[in-house]
């Protein structure tokens, strides 16, 4: 048993887009993802782990800042009230670190690299992917298949093909994997650990690999040893590493949705085999025992029917469905809890306090530091997520919750718990632009008008004598039948529906007024 | 914490108070008793300001008199009289805000 006060350091493991039923930690059986079972055999496994607000975005903000963000915040930057973990750890004598190829997270003006003293972005992911050159000898035509298209609006088909180019132009100077990015982001934090980093101090590394968010370019899309793709061989059609984004049907046949879903797979063990690398490293340092280590991921993805995405290709409607709600999270707490599986409901959010605990600053006062107020903001009173540590640990009565949320912030609240799901349409959603208006809340073109101004304060209010009806098109499911949410019972079981809303509304009150 | 008003004595307790927190709210409405919640813990940082309940149900014609429609809503009470209200959630921080500049 190593005592607590042995564990100096925290590294997070972030990689995008890894959706839970991929793993064979949660039960695939076609997969090979055997870094993830090797680590997980020596950590805890949360199995309801489930990400508050979608997607990439409103996630971070709520695994840095531990609060929910799902009432009152979509895709936005960081608010100079907002207060992130390494806000709080900075100038404690606690070394901060975020090594990372996620735009979103580099974004101009977005400011979620805010607080890390030590930080090292990869270039060539999405909304950066024009960075490294332009020349190229490759054509975005060859990797799309002409009905893919069909009824997409032409600015979408266009903006697109242009990130495709940049794409391209980044893929034409690779030749083996350890060129990918996955390899390139966490070689620099092995880097970074061998190198940078002051053996002599504690330190907290936030590792954010995008992949294997889209492009689903593995190895074999390059064919750097004429390479079949391992999950679909033989395979004769394109290989469509960058979907057109929008409803599926009509678009993609089951063959080629079949091919799409197999590149994402094969870029899961890409990414498998190089966190397997860096927790290699980790050991070989000598920080296995002595550091805390998390890995886990932002959402799912769709790729298509029913189970695979109920219709959609690509994150543009306000999907708030299990695949992409519900995510892997595994913790190794040296000493405790090992190959042990957690089923209590953890969130997004649980991540800062979790993080904050493990340095024993979960309950921080304000700086004081004479002239400059802001500092006095930088605690840990706004906090609404748990530490999961007491679970791990098996303390006695440790529980996070018995439920959890998730969603699209202005578009869709969802509840899950033990028997059930319920999904609480908040508006319709027709497009990919008419969704990205409202997510990304005023920001941008919206010139600052703030989607929630379009919230009716009805919401939040009841009238005398009324009680909780269901909207149509609200739906419920069972959990234990269904647990792709195919079948929606919610005429057949209305008082189950009207006991699940009443909880969401109550809950999500709860935290609009705290 | 909260002093229970009725219709009989609700303008009497509003013109007695200095500075005060009134909640129109309805039993068994999840935002009211979230409101309650956010109100206990708004009154620790702020000990001076008095609490006050309405049942809008039981005492309709009083809510309507303070202006109120929907529950719950919020009046704040200065200098014996009812200078602000606002229907719907407030987080405590907001609280603090709304109370200041009304």
């Amino acid at each position: 048993m190593i005592p607590k006060n042995d564990i100096k350091n925290v590294i997070f493991i972030m990689t995008d887009s890894l959706q839970r039923d991929y793993l064979t930690v949660y039960g695939n059986q076609w997969m090979k993802t055997p870094n993830y079972e090797r680590f997980a055999k020596q950590a805890t496994v949360f199995d309801n782990n489930f990400t508050e607000g979608l997607p990439t975005v409103p996630c971070r903000r709520a695994m840095m800042t531990g609060r929910y963000t799902l009432p009152f915040v979509g895709w936005s930057p960081l608010r100079p009230e907002d207060t992130t973990v390494s806000d709080i750890l900075w100038g404690t004598g606690i070394q901060t670190s975020l090594v990372y190829d996620t735009g979103p997270m580099r974004l101009p003006k977005y400011g979620y690299s805010r607080g890390f003293e030590y930080t090292k972005f990869i270039h060539g992911q999405e909304l950066d992917n024009h960075f490294l050159g332009d020349a190229c000898h490759l054509n975005p035509d060859d990797y799309l298949e002409e009905e893919s298209m069909k009824g997409i609006e032409p600015h979408i088909i266009e903006s697109m093909k242009h990130e495709m180019k940049g794409i391209l132009a980044n893929r034409q100077e690779w030749r083996s994997q350890d060129d990918h990015q996955v390899a390139k982001v966490t070689l620099a934090a092995a880097n970074y650990l061998e190198n940078e980093v002051d053996p002599k101090k504690p330190f907290f590394l936030w590792v954010d690999s995008f992949d294997p968010h889209e492009p689903y370019d593995p190895p074999s899309v390059w064919d750097y040893n004429d390479d079949d793709c391992p999950y679909n061989p033989g395979y004769e059609g394109k290989d469509q590493f960058e979907q057109i984004p929008g409803m599926a049907e009509g678009r993609f046949t089951e063959p080629q949705l079949k091919h799409i879903r197999s590149l994402y797979a094969e870029k899961i063990t890409l990414v498998d085999k190089y966190i397997g690398k860096l927790l290699d490293k980790i050991k070989n340092l000598g920080l296995w025992d002595n550091t805390l280590i998390i890995l886990t991921s932002d959402h799912g993805k769709p790729h298509g029917l029913y189970e695979h995405g109920h219709g959609l290709m690509r994150m543009v409607r306000p999907w708030p469905y299990v695949e992409m709600a519900h995510t892997p999270l595994i913790i190794r707490y040296p000493g405790y809890g090992e190959g042990e599986r957690v089923k209590s409901y953890t969130q997004s959010c649980d991540m800062a306090p979790t993080i904050l605990d493990m340095f024993g600053m979960l309950n921080v006062e304000g700086k004081k530091t004479s002239g400059f107020d802001i500092q006095s903001s930088c605690n840990t009173e706004d906090i609404q997520g748990v530490s999961l540590l007491p679970l791990i640990r098996g303390d006695e009565d440790a529980k996070a919750r018995d439920f959890a949320i998730s969603g699209y912030y202005g578009y869709a609240w969802t509840i899950f718990n033990d028997d059930y799901s319920y999904i609480h349409w908040l508006r319709e959603c027709e497009s990919d632009d008419e969704m990205f208006e409202i997510l990304y809340d005023g920001f941008g073109s919206a010139d600052g008008v703030h989607a929630e101004t379009r919230q009716s304060e009805d919401m939040w209010t009841c009238t005398p004598h009324t009680k909780v009806e269901i909207p149509e098109a609200d739906m419920l499911f069972d959990r234990n039948k269904d647990q792709y949410q195919l079948n929606n019972i919610i005429k057949e079981q209305p008082k189950v529906g009207e006991k699940m809303l009443k909880k969401l509304k109550l809950f999500m009150g709860e935290l609009r007024t705290s | 914490m909260f002093t229970q008003l009725t219709s009989g004595n609700c303008m009497a307790a509003i013109a007695d108070t200095e500075q005060g927190v009134l909640i129109g709210y309805k039993e068994l409405c999840p935002h009211c008793l979230n409101m309650e919640k956010m109100l206990v813990k708004y009154s620790k940082t702020h000990p001076d300001i008095s609490l006050f309940r309405l049942n809008i149900e039981e005492s309709p014609d009083t809510f309507k008199e303070l202006g109120g429609e929907r529950p719950p809503t919020i009046f704040v009470i200065k200098n014996n009289s009812v200078v602000a209200q606002k229907a719907g959630l407030m987080n405590p921080k907001e609280m603090k805000a709304f109370y200041q500049r009304s």
